[in-house]
């Protein structure tokens, strides 16, 4: 069938397009807890919220300024100066990183999962009612990283509302379905 | 969206007209067809779950690369290993006798084949028993949840590298069955 | 009587559609929920829904108290999916009012199969969380690990269970 060989090529490169796009970007993601470890390590990393200002003042990562895509254009920084991005949509921090590297800054990661996973495990780590002793340490580690920064861990959680919904546009409650 | 609203019921009647015209355009409405690929006389079932599991996957990455799709706003159903591994194994086995699966048994019964009501009937029956035991079969049920994990988790690998790994080990799947349809 | 479509054709526009509900609806295709909605129905029909609601397994399917298969989006879903099947096989010469079977097999005996098998599917799909349409197909293009957990072990049980079954087809 003559139609194969198009599909074939477009699932080819879209495919490998992912692979590539990810392949790359993805040696530069930090976690969240990384880079809560970094400031509180005194590393002071430049974070940078791409953001609206309104979502920026609901809520933002401690230490972190505001910054549009134009002012990466004109940023003077030394040039091995450790950056750390984030923001709502991908596509704008994908933009971004995109810009910095491009100016020649070489040290530019982002948080994958954007301020959500600050937020789940840096501001409000949760700790199951019947948590296994593995997850208590690393919930007394995260936690003092919370209070550090003024978070509020959570304690007794069930287990199956261990993502927290906080007031903020960012997050979607997930959905508890039966199964489909 | 909040599904029961009726705009949203209404989407499932659109999006469910589209999915069931296209099952039986490719014939998935048909027992013996379907059932032809556990004989490796037929790979319908596998060109066209696969080549419909690609392009979704490729549709969702790229929308969300693209800013267009918010991917954490979709639903991510939640992994339970044990559980799901059994009602698989258990699944594959009951397809094989009733030839269809949940949704192209109302494919086959909506155009005329007894069988496909005989499986809609049967599932029923199905999730009736299961229900009665649920007492015993809880245990096994619940067990081994693991939240909402994806393949790049247990990898430890970026979500796009995985999905040009499932790219291109489909393209594979399908090279292969092309040949064995051209052989045939 | 028309030909079928091409598989890849008709699976690449599966999967548009797919995106669509994604896109649209914040969630993917499915079907064996439907048939949970209406089994929870039938058990608050039966039982009364006081009994069916403390059930744990039939709960979830009766928001409120009250049998609701009418506003539940999969049930929805597979009357469209039995209106678009209709009207395909109506249009390419399709319909027909048969039962599906191997050449040797009687019609009961094809119906009992049938019956049984979907039992077996009813079964696994509750312990799974869904079907071939919410699970493989659904998830499996979210890549979550249950979902590709279950693709893999149905179908191998599929080729495993297949020359047990061969008499059934032939």
């Amino acid at each position: 069938m003559t139609l194969h060989a198009p599909l074939f090529v477009a699932a080819l490169i879209l495919g490998g397009g992912a692979a590539a796009i990810d392949g790359v970007a993805g040696r530069d993601d930090m976690t969240a807890v990384a880079l809560a470890e970094a400031i509180v390590a005194g590393q002071m990393p430049r974070v940078f919220d791409l953001r609206s200002h309104a979502e920026f003042e609901t809520f933002h990562i401690p230490s972190a300024t505001r910054i549009t895509i134009g002012d990466l254009m004109a940023l003077d920084l030394p040039r091995s100066a450790s950056i750390v991005l984030y923001g709502d949509e991908s596509a704008r921090v994908a933009q971004a990183r995109a810009v910095l590297r491009f100016r020649g800054y070489r040290h530019v990661a982002s948080l994958r999962q954007g301020l959500y996973e600050w937020i789940a495990r840096v501001h409000e780590p949760a700790l199951a009612v019947d948590a296994t002793p593995a997850e208590r340490e690393e919930f007394d580690r995260l936690a003092a990283l919370s209070r550090y920064f003024g978070g509020r861990p959570r304690l007794d959680v069930p287990r199956a509302e261990l993502h927290p919904s906080v007031e903020t546009a960012l997050l979607v409650a997930a959905i508890r379905r039966r199964g489909c | 969206m909040v599904v029961s609203t009726v705009p949203a019921l209404g989407l499932a009647l659109v999006l469910g007209m589209a999915f069931g015209w296209l099952l039986e355009r490719a014939g998935l409405g048909n027992a013996r067809k379907l059932v032809g690929q556990f004989y490796l006389k037929d790979l319908t079932v596998l060109e066209v779950l696969f080549s419909a599991l690609v392009t979704a996957m490729l549709g969702v990455f790229w929308l969300d690369r693209l800013g267009l799709l918010d991917m954490r706003a979709v639903y991510l159903p939640d992994t339970f290993a044990v559980p799901q591994a059994l009602g698989g194994a258990l699944f594959g086995g009951g397809l094989v006798l009733a030839g269809l699966c949940p949704g192209t048994s109302c494919v086959a019964a909506a155009t005329g084949r007894a069988d496909g009501v005989a499986v809609m009937a049967g599932l029923v029956i199905g999730i009736l028993a299961f229900n009665f035991a649920f007492d015993s079969l809880n245990q096994v049920y619940a067990s081994t949840p693991l939240g909402p994990l994806t393949l790049p988790d247990v990898l430890h690998l970026p979500a796009g590298v995985v999905v040009g790994m499932v790219t291109m080990m489909a393209l594979g799947i399908f090279t292969v069955a092309r040949r064995l349809k051209r052989d045939a | 009587m028309t030909r079928y479509t091409d598989p890849y054709l008709a699976g690449a526009g599966i999967g548009l559609v797919l995106v669509a509900a994604y896109l649209l609806v914040g969630q993917g295709l499915g079907a064996s929920g439907a048939f949970a909605s209406v089994a929870a129905a039938l058990t608050a029909g039966v039982a009364g829904t006081a009994r069916a609601s403390a059930s744990p397994a039939v709960a979830p399917y009766l928001p409120n108290g009250v049998a609701s298969p009418l506003t539940d989006w999969l049930v929805w879903e597979l009357a469209g999916v039995a209106i678009g099947a209709f009207v395909s096989a109506w249009r390419a010469g399709r319909l027909a009012r048969t039962i599906e079977r191997g050449a040797g097999v009687s019609a009961p005996a094809r119906v009992m199969s049938a019956v049984t098998g979907g039992a077996l599917m009813g079964v696994g799909a509750k312990f799974a969380r869904g079907c071939t349409s919410g699970q493989a197909l659904s998830g499996g293009a979210l890549l979550s690990a249950g979902s590709w957990i279950f693709i893999v072990t149905a179908f191998a049980a599929g080729y495993a269970a297949a020359p047990l079954a061969r008499r059934l087809w032939s």
